[in-house]
């Protein structure tokens, strides 16, 4: 049988099991939902503070665009521009566009602009001045790139432009161009930002190796015309948002924001409450379940360790004290209490009917012969008695004391006329006589209650110096038991008068147990019986020449002349 | 399109007529390309990164013929008279927007507005600046070289003005169909310049045999895209 866990841990595990995994499942829950809804929020408020970037550029390209609309507002700018018009000299042309490019440096000086440009009604470029204030170059035969009508690339750098028609009255003269350095790193200052074109990034702030993912997941997760996407760029969550149309053309600038930094920024603050609330809560869980589960079985657990204590010392006692504080238990311990009286008066009645059943059983082969009746009983007697002295316990006092009333029980088996001559016995009479001890044996050995009393009944003949029967077993072999309910059956046969001689006298009984004491007899049970006999009183002296009759030797093959 | 295509064949009729001073050039004038770019008007709520060139101008106010003169160099042209124009200043805008003269003309620029005017100009052909004077005065300029001279006004920049000064008698400006006609021309060779005031000059040599009437025809801008000096 597999071993089966205890009720206590039974209890403590249906009870702990679930309330943990419910408590585990619903911290992680909360804190899901917790993260979730920080970060709805944080989605809302970076989309908030992109439609305010988004307002914010444009209302500042608007103030661009009024500002230097003021400016080409000027009847200096627009007479130089008409000058180049007027005459389509070389030398003319090249003196009017030093002229212009004079007023185009004035101007991006005065407003702080790193490139200005000059485009004639053809949409030709002629004029430019690029670079800062100091070191302003003029453009000559250099290309100028349109990336997006808002995004100039020119000497290798990218211009964030305005551009401004210059008008004389309904007539459009060219329109003046006017870009700052474009910097990408500073539309962000954490997060990144990516200038895409038809889904391909132009220019970016990713760092080199996550650029093509960037693009990928752009192209994969944005639409060219969705305001805002997510898409996880090494291994990070960022909200993409297009900064509204800044250059026009299907450039966009578009910022990502990174959701999981700023969820992370959010939830630092509280990322140790989660696992102590959830640690604390099942902490608790468990010592409740512990102490729920231990104060369950402990009523059961008391009463099974008493049954246990009790059974081991070989019986139940008839009074279970019914306080185990749980109904069903106390009704348990009572039930079992009726039980094991039942049991108990059952075992009583079967001992007594068994001790009646031997009782008749030794009787009555005692009286098959009146020389030896009441003999079972004083061996019984005498043995119990030797016993007791020797220091035996109760259990085995108890099968000495049965064993000797049945140790003649072999006898059924040995006809009348044998048991009872008086005349001389013959050796094939001796051997009959002899075999009364394993007769008895194999009487026994039908009856299981009867088992341990076998060896005596068995083995009563044996002598410690191995010259008895049947099995001729030396002093080591032979039960303490045998041996001293052989002294007493020898004892009580010498002392009783029988069919071929009269009883001995105590003395000289003793006297021939003496004689035998070693080879025949154990010392100290004939020491402990020269006790039991000396207790009530029995004084002796020794005569001279004790000798058995010779049938004696047919029970018990004694050498008295040795 | 707004291309606007006039085209009217010119020609030229070989006429026996022997006539003294009975040469005559006739001719046809077409415009093949947009020669004035409108003017762009963006309002500042479109601006969001939007090119103004990429915007469409403006169905056409502009009579393209209003702003063309044609003029006929040669040697044998005689000196024209000498004139008093006005350029006058009205309704912050100048009366005409585009005056022909010889040259060794003077113009008068009177101011009849109410407020100050400044007229200058930065052509090579004559650059002056009048300087700011009331209503009611007037600054007078002789202009004695031929060319283009463009007048504006310091204080008010969308006021312009065209004054284009013509080397000889020989000039006249195209009706309505771009036509124009020279009479009582001596027989030669002519050089015709047609001007347009935002395309440049564009130039063709024509030659008028005795008596007979020359017809010409011209694509501006000539033959390519690019108006050609």
């Amino acid at each position: 049988m597999t071993r089966q866990p205890s009720l206590a841990m039974r209890a403590f595990l249906f009870a702990s099991i679930p309330m943990v995994l419910t408590l585990i499942l619903s911290f992680v829950a909360v804190r899901k939902a917790v993260e979730d809804r920080i970060k709805d929020q944080l989605r809302t408020s970076l989309h908030e503070t992109e439609a305010v970037v988004s307002r914010r550029t444009a209302e500042s390209a608007g103030q661009i665009y009024r500002a230097i609309s003021t400016l080409t507002e000027n009847a200096s700018l627009k007479a130089g521009v008409a000058l180049l018009q007027e005459n389509r000299d070389a030398q003319f042309q090249s003196q009017a566009h030093e002229t212009l490019a004079r007023q185009l440096g004035q101007i991006g000086t005065s407003l702080g602009f790193d490139l200005m440009l000059f485009e004639n009604p053809s949409d030709q470029v002629l004029i430019g001045t690029v670079g800062p204030q100091q070191s302003r170059l003029e453009l000559r035969n250099e290309p100028v790139e349109f990336v997006a009508p808002s995004l100039v690339r020119a000497k290798g750098k990218l211009y964030d432009v305005v551009s401004v028609p210059i008008n004389l009255g309904s007539e459009n003269l060219g329109t003046l161009i006017a870009g700052k350095t474009f910097d990408i790193r500073g539309w962000n200052e954490f997060g990144n930002t990516a200038l895409i074109r038809d889904g391909q990034i132009l220019m970016t702030t990713f760092p080199q190796d996550h650029v093509t993912e960037a693009e990928q997941q752009v192209q994969e997760n944005c639409r060219a015309t969705a305001g805002e996407c997510e898409v996880q760029v090494g291994g990070e969550t960022y909200l993409a948002m297009s900064v509204r149309q800044m250059f026009g053309d299907g450039v966009r600038l578009v910022r990502f924001q990174s959701i999981d930094a700023a969820t992370k920024r959010f939830t630092q603050g509280f990322a140790g409450v989660f696992p102590l609330i959830g640690g604390a809560g099942v902490l608790l869980v468990l010592l409740f379940s512990a102490f729920g589960a231990h104060s369950i079985a402990k009523p059961l657990v008391t009463l099974t360790t008493q049954l246990r204590r009790e059974g081991s010392a070989g019986g139940f006692s008839a009074e279970l004290h019914p306080d185990y504080q749980t109904a069903e238990v106390n009704e348990l311990a009572m039930e079992f209490s009726r039980a094991a009286g039942a049991v108990r008066e059952s075992e009583r009645r079967l001992d007594e009917a068994t001790e009646e059943f031997i009782e008749s059983m030794a009787q009555a082969q005692d009286a098959r012969d009146p020389y030896t009746a009441g003999h079972s009983e004083r061996v019984s007697a005498n043995s119990t008695a030797i016993a007791r002295v020797m220091g035996l316990s109760a259990g085995e006092v108890e099968i000495i004391r049965i064993g000797a009333k049945l140790h003649d029980l072999g006898k059924i088996g040995i006809p009348d006329a044998i048991l009872r001559k008086p005349g001389k016995l013959t050796r094939e009479e001796y051997t009959l006589i002899q075999r009364h001890s394993t007769i008895g044996r194999e009487i026994l050995e039908k009856v299981g209650r009867f088992k341990e009393f076998i060896p005596i009944v068995e083995l009563h003949h044996e002598n410690p110096d191995g010259s008895g029967y049947p099995y001729g077993l030396k002093e080591g072999d032979i039960p303490l038991a045998v041996r001293i309910v052989h002294v007493a059956d020898v004892y009580d046969a010498i002392t009783s008068d029988r069919a071929y001689r009269k009883a001995m006298s105590e003395a000289q009984a003793w006297e021939l147990l003496r004689q035998g004491t070693g080879p025949l007899f154990d010392p100290e049970v004939v020491e402990a019986l020269w006790t039991v006999l000396r207790r009530v009183g029995w004084e002796t002296e020794v005569s001279s020449a004790t000798v058995p009759h010779e049938n004696d030797l047919a029970y018990y093959p004694l050498s008295f002349n040795r | 399109m707004r291309l606007i295509a006039l085209i009217i064949g010119g020609l030229i009729a070989a006429t026996t007529v022997p006539a003294a001073a009975a040469q005559e050039i006739q001719g046809q004038l077409a415009i093949t390309r947009t020669l004035t770019k409108q003017r762009v008007v963006l309002p500042a709520y479109t601006l969001r990164g939007v090119s103004p060139h990429k915007h469409d101008a403006a169905p056409s106010a502009i009579n393209e013929w209003q702003r063309v003169v044609i003029y006929l160099e040669s040697d044998k042209a005689p000196a024209a008279t000498r004139v008093l124009a006005t350029l006058n200043q009205s309704g912050q805008k100048f009366e005409p927007e585009l005056l022909v003269i010889p040259a060794g003309s003077t113009v008068s620029f009177p101011n009849s507005d109410p407020i100050f005017h400044n007229v200058f100009s930065l052509s090579r052909t004559r650059q002056f600046d009048l300087g700011n004077y009331p209503s009611g005065k007037t600054r007078m300029v002789m202009f004695d070289k031929p060319g283009v001279v463009q007048v504006f006004c310091h204080l008010h920049p969308d006021m312009n003005a065209t004054i284009l000064v013509v080397p000889n008698a020989w000039f006249t400006r195209p009706d309505e169909h771009g036509a124009f006609n020279f009479s009582g021309l001596p027989s030669g060779t002519y050089q015709v310049v047609v001007w347009h005031k935002s395309a440049g000059t564009f130039k063709q040599r024509i030659q008028v045999s005795q008596g007979s009437v020359a017809k010409m025809s011209m694509d501006i801008p000539v033959g390519a895209d690019e108006p050609q000096p």
